[in-house]
């Protein structure tokens, strides 16, 4: 007979699939009753920081937040200052935002897709993605400089024009992407072994995931067609057509579909509406200024993981540093949300990692 | 459609003053509201709202240090189906400031609200585990967003940052020098 006791274990802070972190699981055989994340390694404080940084030098800090999403971290940031300043930024500075916005989500959501494979097993899956998503990061290195930390936004616009040579060389990597996206399609849902693993996984409902504050692709993946490019448009998202990615059925499946529907999104957005639209006009404001007005904001962007905001508050009259920052990431909910899928449901020891991974939780984002 | 909105907000507004009558509601944009609560009446005030929207979700809860143990807290909620933004907020103050929790209502709160705990020293009443989330055991009971709580100030130096200073009085006509 076999014993019916609870085990504990540790799952982390050292395993290769979970990125810095430790889980506490409670098992009974190799069913998971009770999971206990502990966060925190990764903290360094970075609302803290910010308070004694000039509001020049945040998006620095909020673009470490997560490596992948530096192009769009420090946009709510930026876009808070600006509603502080009471600036509003020329026409082409909005579309060249929306852009590299989007660039970004295209190649961390790639690289996601590569990542989730290997934390399966698949370690085939893994090197594909990769090579693709280079020819993003060879158009950030050749707007900015540097391929990861681009330092690309800044309060009144973006340090860097964008030429003629770097519109050329996003319009024919991105197609070529384009064409690799059929692959993924059958690489990753398409594929028997990946099914046998995700199908039917980490069961969240769409009611669930509302009560716990679960946005971007995982809800999405729940059949909901809340995004904020939508709901509540900023920079130029209420000029462009497109349906909302969605996934059928709220499971680890489900949500990979939604991602990859959101890859050929932003494709298609970039490549048929942004980049044919691009206004000429000046890549900055003229004169930022170099101190701020008492006031607070709020403003919020949809991530490549969800909702991603910053509430920046200035107190005193003609300062240089915001008094307060509040940086909300998505991840920091998912992760609470992770405890609660795992616990709802009968979940065995092999499908933390699956779960884990279709939630696409990055720990750095966590922590902050 | 746009009409609709607009009774929608200006509905939830008057309904949220009715029910509450210490609220102060105010309207920031088209999606957005901003509603001021004193400490005690944040559990009515957030009863109320989830009964008139129940999809709403919480989205995150943070606090702001006043100084002199005077503090804020502020809830961010949003609507998908209204495409509506809340922006909740009260004040706290004393040694140990209490507001009462709303993560049973919005059960995505709790590790904020945890967080707002671990940083600035409010305590939420009712919440179901107010224990250390990000940071570690040594800093318990120091509350690091505080601006009580000193850094190392050399980095201040290093951001070769100047404090705030007033706006230059006008000059005035200094007395001329006669040569």
């Amino acid at each position: 007979m076999v014993s019916m006791e609870e085990t504990t274990i540790w799952y982390g802070p050292q395993h290769p699939a979970i990125h810095g972190f430790a889980l506490q699981v409670k098992m009974v055989g190799d069913y998971v009753v009770e999971v206990n994340p502990r966060v925190g390694m990764f903290h360094r404080s970075a609302e803290k920081v910010l308070e004694f940084r000039t509001f020049q030098q945040g998006p620095l800090i909020f673009e470490r937040l997560s490596m992948f999403e530096a192009m769009a971290q420090p946009l709510p940031f930026v876009m808070a200052i600006e509603q502080i300043a009471d600036v509003e930024v020329p026409e082409r500075v909005q579309y060249i935002r929306t852009i590299v916005a989007e660039l970004a989500r295209i190649h961390t959501l790639i690289f996601w897709l590569g990542t989730f494979g290997a934390e399966l097993g698949q370690f085939y899956t893994l090197m594909w993605p990769l090579r693709d998503r280079e020819y993003i990061l060879d158009i950030f290195e050749e707007l900015t400089g540097s391929r990861h930390t681009p330092s690309y936004h800044v309060p009144g616009g973006v340090r860097w024009d964008f030429s003629d040579k770097i519109i050329k060389k996003i319009r024919k990597n991105l197609e070529y992407i384009q064409k690799r996206v059929p692959t993924y399609w059958r690489i990753f849902p398409g594929s028997p072994s990946f099914k046998l693993r995700t199908q039917g996984i980490g069961l969240l409902s769409r009611e669930d995931a509302i009560r716990l504050g679960i946005s971007g692709p995982n809800l999405k993946g729940a059949d909901d067609r809340s995004d904020l490019r939508k709901d509540d448009p900023y920079l130029v998202y209420d000029t462009l057509d497109f349906e909302v990615p969605t996934g059928p059925d709220g499971d680890a499946l489900s949500r990979m579909v939604a991602r990859i529907r959101e890859i050929e999104t932003s494709l298609d957005l970039v490549l048929n509406q942004l980049l044919p639209n691009l206004p000429d006009g000046d890549f900055r404001v003229e004169k930022f200024p170099a101190r701020l007005p008492a006031g607070e904001a709020y403003a919020r962007i949809e991530g490549v993981r969800g909702i991603l905001g910053a509430y920046v508050r200035v107190e005193e009259d003609r300062s240089q540093m915001p008094y307060r920052v509040k940086i909300r990431t998505p991840s920091f909910n998912h992760m609470y949300g992770f405890k609660h899928i795992i616990e709802s449901q009968e979940t065995r020891f092999a499908d933390i990692v699956a779960i884990y991974g279709s939630l696409d939780l990055y720990v750095a984002e966590v922590d902050r | 459609m746009e009409e609709c909105r607009i009774t929608l907000t200006q509905d939830l507004m008057a309904k949220l003053e009715e029910q509450v009558p210490q609220a102060k509601t105010k309207e920031l944009t088209k999606t957005r509201i901003e509603v001021e609560v004193p400490a005690n009446q944040v559990r009515r005030l957030a009863e109320t709202l989830q009964k008139t929207l129940p999809d709403i979700s919480g989205e995150t809860v943070s606090g702001v240090d006043l100084t002199a143990d005077k503090y804020e807290v502020l809830w961010v909620l949003w609507s998908h189906s209204q495409k509506l933004l809340v922006i909740l907020k009260t004040r706290v103050d004393g040694p140990t400031p209490t507001v009462a929790s709303l993560s049973d209502l919005w059960p995505g709160l709790e590790w904020a609200e945890r967080e707002t705990w671990e940083f600035f020293g409010v305590e939420f009443e009712g919440h179901p585990n107010l224990d250390l989330l990000l940071l570690s055991e040594d800093l318990r009971g120091k509350y690091p967003l505080r601006k009580s709580f000193v850094i190392n100030r050399d980095r201040v130096k290093e951001a070769i940052v100047a404090p705030p200073r007033p706006k230059r009085p006008p000059k005035e006509a200094s007395p001329s020098k006669k040569t």
